[in-house]
């Protein structure tokens, strides 16, 4: 089988299978839990079999390139298969794959089985396009769909008011991220400067990877279901920043200044987190961020190295994660006592006032949440707000009816 | 020009109304309307096939058999939506039968292309639904006659006077008509409150033909586009979001993007919305008052034709949008870009705002036999021209073309 069947069959298959199951579940035809799971696994499990016979043929013949036309006018379907997409789009079925099989039973029963099996199934295609596009303008197709999925696999138990507020709030993010990546391909089409297009994909990096000051969002998506949870945000999903990066060729001092502050922040932020996906949250996006560093400084290989191994041991912490609390229980009772302190290096470095004011700090998560919702966001929608209702209330005026002539009503 | 699709289709909706005018049930009314609409989609789709190429003239006018069956199409699917879905409290037979003229009206402006008729039958189309508001005690009637009577007599004078004041007349009288801002005031109350059928039937007459093109209209529209899409953010009920996101859309219209699948997504949304309010009453995304696993259909209809709305990838608006953002100056297409983004938004936002966090099953019903033909039927359009934008792309320029 040829390189490029290998190519489109990586992009097509989980995208077919996304058509298909919406138009089945439209019909309402009643299509068991067995069905409906085995077909998304076994899309993803073509992907990432495409992904291994691609790295197979690429390793013989070098690169793989297809080109399907022309979707629309200004718009070429090319897609592109090299060291750098082989192995994210390989991982990232397989892990959809997993994903698939372990969500079996995770999710056996839930109302929304089906539901959880469509959004999956979305995000394996949204990220095999954004991996093997072979243009800017294909690219953006794969990382809004992938967005949407995202942001409604956080919203996934829906009876409840957080998932759904968190799910909003991450794709509000992507939504403002997205103008930085739509803002660079429009720029690039017009033939705009290398470096306006580089800070507007920084700019779309820091949203959809959750990078300072936008990762809020990051650890409220962890009220999804924990499967997708591993897949989007510890693995996948976070890790597509860095891959637009290294794709376009953007590095830097720019690069390296997001991803040292966001380090820092996250670190210290993630010490205090209470709760274990909260801490794997700030962990992922202090890896990512280190991810940053490593590409801003040109070290892509090292870079690419170190996105799969986070993008695989986050998602299995995230998978185990629910069980964890049990297994800590086991060790202390192993042990006879409670598990020893970690991070006893910051009693030394830092004076006891410091410590203080920085566990404050990290408690509050850098006061940069309160100040983007309250200040930034809250203040814009106050100002529209009151502009609308004074609109609103010359509209009362003008369409109140004048009283009648006394002389009239009479 | 005279295109004969047009208006073989136009006849099908006069017949259409004349029909359900005597009809006395709603119920009834509804269904005929719904097979009159089924037949006048199934016409203007068989007439894409045409050729679109003048082959005689009468009364010094080209005759093309098949010019603007494409959008002649969007325009009847939009009738299709609003015979299926129209809430029937609300739209009693004469007032569907409004409804059905109005779209009528709407294909007729494609069907005979001449200045002046043009112009006529826009003052057809807002007499006709200013006479359906006549008499409300919220005095609506008043409030659309204030924005709509100038309007209409800018059009009129644009298609006597020539020259550039002819085109500033008739980019002013689009711009009214089109509610872009600041000339929107009309309008959020105009979907809040006039029966929805009378809203979408009144949207979808195309008098984005009339306006002439250029850089002027593109930066009006692209910066209607901007405020429109920050004010339907932060809106908190369904309607006014719906009425700020319809002004985003013909904004963007007036920029230059292509109509007739913004026509059929605002439809579709409006036609949606108009639904649940039937079932629901108010529409406040603060209020928990729906549940998607309730209404399944209901709610993907509202998201995706919302999404269309917003220029989503694998909808009809993603490729009508990327054209856009290839014309006009780099300025405007950031400004458009970040439009977009918001707009997208707002779609999530009120599909989030009116299908979740509701925990006690109220039993709210789902897409009804007849609604569920007419969303499906709609849908698929918009998904097969979202897939493969390039069959809109050329059927609809002999009529669509900005004067």
């Amino acid at each position: 089988m040829s390189g490029q069947v290998l190519l489109v069959a990586a992009v097509a298959v989980p995208l077919v299978t996304v058509f298909v199951l919406a138009l089945v579940l439209w019909s309402g035809r009643p299509l068991g839990e067995r069905a409906v799971s085995n077909l998304v696994i076994l899309a993803a499990a073509v992907s990432a079999v495409s992904g291994l016979g691609m790295a197979v043929v690429s390793l013989v013949d070098g690169p793989i390139a297809v080109s399907l036309g022309t979707w629309f006018a200004d718009f070429p379907l090319r897609l592109r298969a090299d060291w750098l997409s082989i192995p994210v789009a390989t991982m990232a079925a397989l892990l959809g794959c997993l994903i698939g099989a372990f969500s079996q039973r995770y999710l056996h029963r839930d109302p929304g089985f089906r539901r959880f099996y469509l959004l999956l199934a979305l995000f394996v295609a949204a990220v095999e396009l954004v991996v093997l596009a072979g243009t800017l303008d294909l690219l953006i197709v794969g990382w809004e769909l992938a967005g949407l999925a995202s942001a409604l696999l956080i919203a996934f138990f829906h009876h409840r008011n957080g998932p759904v507020a968190h799910g909003l709030r991450a794709f509000i993010t992507y939504r403002v991220s997205d103008i930085g990546l739509v803002g660079a391909a429009v720029v690039e089409h017009r033939g705009g400067s290398h470096t306006a297009v580089g800070l507007l994909l920084l700019w779309a990096v820091i949203g959809k990877s959750a990078q300072f000051p936008l990762g809020g969002w990051l650890p409220r998506a962890m009220e999804g279901p924990t499967p997708s949870s591993a897949i989007c945000y510890g693995a996948i999903s976070v890790s597509l920043g860095p891959y637009l990066l290294l794709r376009n060729g953007i590095n830097g001092s720019a690069v390296v200044a997001v991803g040292v502050v966001t380090a820092v922040f996250a670190t210290l932020v993630g010490r205090a987190q209470t709760d274990i996906k909260s801490t794997l949250a700030y962990a992922s996006m202090t890896q990512i961020a280190l991810v940053l560093v490593e590409i801003g400084l040109g070290l892509e290989v090292l870079a690419l190295v170190h996105l799969l191994a986070h993008a695989a041991l986050r998602s299995a912490q995230i998978l185990r994660s629910p069980s964890l609390l049990h297994d800590h229980h086991h060790l202390e009772q192993a042990l006879n006592a409670p598990l020893p302190r970690t991070g006893k290096h910051f009693d030394w470095l830092l004076p006891r006032g410091a410590q203080a004011w920085l566990y404050r700090f990290a408690l509050e998560r850098g006061y940069v949440d309160a100040f983007l919702v309250d200040r930034v966001v809250g203040g814009l929608v106050r100002a529209v707000r009151g502009l609308d209702a004074a609109g609103e209330r010359w509209v009362r005026r003008s369409s109140t009816r004048p009283p009648a002539h006394p002389a009239v009503s009479r | 020009m005279i295109a004969l699709a047009p208006l073989a289709v136009v006849v099908v909706w006069l017949v259409a109304a004349e029909v359900v005018a005597r009809v006395p049930d709603p119920g009834s009314a509804r269904r005929v309307a719904t097979w009159c609409a089924a037949a006048a989609v199934g016409l203007s789709l068989l007439s894409i096939a045409l050729p679109t190429e003048r082959v005689a003239d009468v009364v010094g006018l080209a005759v093309s058999p098949g010019a603007g069956a494409q959008a002649c199409t969007a325009i009847s699917l939009a009738g299709l939506l609003i015979a299926a879905m129209s809430p029937l409290a609300t739209h009693i037979p004469a007032v569907l039968a409004r409804a059905l003229r109005l779209v009528a009206v709407s294909c007729a402006l494609l069907a005979v292309r001449h200045n002046g008729f043009d112009a006529a039958l826009i003052a057809v189309s807002t007499w006709l639904t200013w006479s359906g508001l006549r008499g409300r005690s919220d005095g609506l009637d008043r409030l659309f006659a204030l924005y709509q009577v100038p309007a209409v007599v800018l059009f009129l004078v644009g298609a006597v006077m020539p020259g550039l004041a002819g085109e500033i007349a008739l980019l002013l009288g689009a711009a009214i008509r089109l509610a872009i801002i600041p000339a929107h005031a009309w309008f959020p109350r105009f979907v809040d409150r006039a029966p929805i059928g009378i809203v979408v039937a009144y949207l979808s007459t195309p008098v984005i033909l009339l306006s002439p093109t250029g850089n002027t209209s593109a930066v009006i529209g692209v910066l209607s586009v901007a405020i429109a899409a920050i004010f339907a953010v932060v809106q908190t009920d369904a309607h006014r979001a719906l009425a700020y996101l319809v002004i985003a859309a013909n904004g963007l219209a007036l920029a230059g993007a292509a109509w007739p699948t913004a026509l059929v997504a605002t439809a579709g949304l409006a036609m949606t919305t108009g639904v649940l309010a039937a079932r629901r009453g108010t529409l406040s995304y603060t209020t928990p008052s729906g549940d998607l696993s309730n209404t399944p259909r209901l709610a993907v209809a509202y998201v995706l034709f919302a999404l269309a709305l917003a220029g989503f990838p694998l909808l009809p608006g993603f490729a009508d949008d990327h054209a856009l953002l290839a014309e006009i100056a780099l300025p405007l297409a950031l400004i458009a870009v970040l439009a977009m983004a918001v707009n997208g938004m707002t779609a999530l936002r009120g599909f989030l705002g009116l299908f979740t966090r509701l925990r006690t099953p109220t039993g709210e019903r789902d897409l009804t036999r007849l609604e569920n033909c007419a969303v499906a039927i709609t849908l698929a359009t918009l998904v097969i021209c979202g897939v493969v934008p390039g069959i809109t792309s050329s059927a609809a320029q002999p009529v669509s073309t900005h004067r």
